[in-house]
């Protein structure tokens, strides 16, 4: 087919779907006038609520405090207030999912008490779609060209992927040792921010905490995944998830993802654990 | 990649089948999948409304937009509607897939 039919063919499709989707819109909101003054009065039109719920998503700006003036529905907890011998476990939702910014806030608090650690699920304006997730088990990645998982000598049983992590080969062995794979490539702006947010999220310190048990490391950003169909919201590498002790069963268990705001790299790669004095400490 | 809670209820593969014989760029698969997209949110919403008591509208509206994607509002919809939502949700989105199948089969 000649290219100039096939462009008009598609803007042809392209207007009749546009026309459908508004026949449909407008048999919405004439048929339910309550809906009709809800949308118009937060700006926002019907067809549009998946890219509202990514903005939200996106942002953390959760409307909790209109989700908790519904009494009769317990769509999100309360977090209680923090007190040092509630695990940290007690502060999260009973579902996994996103947190409120209410919740984010207390968990950094949280954090910093614990490990002595600036951690958030925002940090320069960037946020991942969650900070409470699940995390599944990822194989060693390629630091070079030719690297095998026998040459990583660690937990090689766990195999190598045949292809490249999400930046290519990971160079540093502290980094592949410790590392996470987050969804970067659902966030909103991923396509319109390509270049930039790939650069931020290269390597990027991750604090990553088993809610379960405590336990916490430090890791980097060097694979984007895993695929939204698996269920899962984040990958770790061989060693992070040995060291959460979440690699037994399906491999498939929660976990706070948060930003660590360290620019100048101070702390080193690895678990970090809390001592007397509210320093960390490599184990 | 952003979730509605009824996503799960959502499967377009057959649209998507139609619409590979377009040969669209990724741009214009992106477009359309987008047009594609409002139009099911507009028949599910509204087959959502016309089954949950009018009384209740504006709570689940607020809470929708607030929280698209959370599960408990599926749970919600089960307590207050008196029919199989699930099956309303799942009827309204064949009869959306139906009616832009039809638009993608169209020569002109």
């Amino acid at each position: 087919m000649p290219k100039g039919n096939q462009t008009t063919d598609v803007e042809n499709l392209r207007q009749r779907l546009k026309l459908k989707a508004l026949q449909s819109e407008t048999k919405l909101l004439s048929s339910h006038p309550a809906a009709k003054k809800f949308f118009l009065g937060v700006g926002l039109r019907p067809g549009q609520i998946r890219t509202h719920a990514a903005k939200l998503l996106a942002s953390g700006t959760l409307a909790g405090s209109l989700l908790l003036s519904v009494p009769a529905i317990p769509i999100l907890t309360v977090s209680p207030p923090v007190v040092v011998t509630q695990p940290i476990s007690s502060l999260l939702p009973s579902q996994i999912g996103p947190l409120t910014f209410d919740q984010e806030n207390i968990l950094s608090k949280r954090i910093k008490q614990d490990y002595g650690l600036n951690a958030y699920a925002t940090l320069e304006g960037n946020k991942l779609l969650q900070s409470y997730g699940r995390m599944g088990a990822e194989q060693h990645l390629p630091r070079y060209p030719g690297d095998t998982a026998a040459a990583h000598g660690n937990l090689i049983e766990k195999g190598i992927t045949p292809g490249l992590g999400g930046w290519g080969y990971v160079g540093n062995p502290e980094v592949e040792k410790y590392y996470v794979a987050v969804q970067t490539l659902y966030l909103p702006d991923w396509k319109t921010r390509t270049k930039y947010l790939a650069n931020w999220y290269k390597h990027r310190r991750m604090l990553v905490i088993n809610p379960a048990n405590g336990k916490a490391i430090v890791t980097a950003v060097a694979d984007a995944g895993p695929s939204w169909w698996t269920g899962k919201h984040f990958g770790g590498s061989p060693e992070v998830m040995q060291y959460l002790e979440i690699n037994y069963g399906r491999q498939n268990h929660p976990v706070i993802m948060f930003f660590l705001d360290d620019p100048n790299k101070q702390v080193p790669l690895g678990p970090v654990q809390y001592n007397q004095n509210n320093q960390f400490n490599k184990s | 990649m952003s979730k509605i809670f009824y996503d799960h209820l959502i499967v377009i593969d057959d649209v998507l089948i139609e619409l590979e014989r377009h040969k669209l760029t990724a741009l214009e698969r992106q477009e359309i999948l987008g047009i594609i997209d409002q139009h099911v949110h507009h028949h599910v919403l509204n087959a959502i409304l016309t089954h949950l008591p009018k009384e209740k509208h504006g709570q689940f509206l607020n809470i929708f937009h607030a929280a698209p994607y959370h599960k408990d509002l599926l749970d919600y919809l089960k307590k207050e509607v008196s029919e199989d939502i699930e099956t309303k949700i799942s009827g309204a989105v064949e009869k959306a897939k139906k009616e832009i199948i039809a638009e993608i089969r169209k020569k002109k």
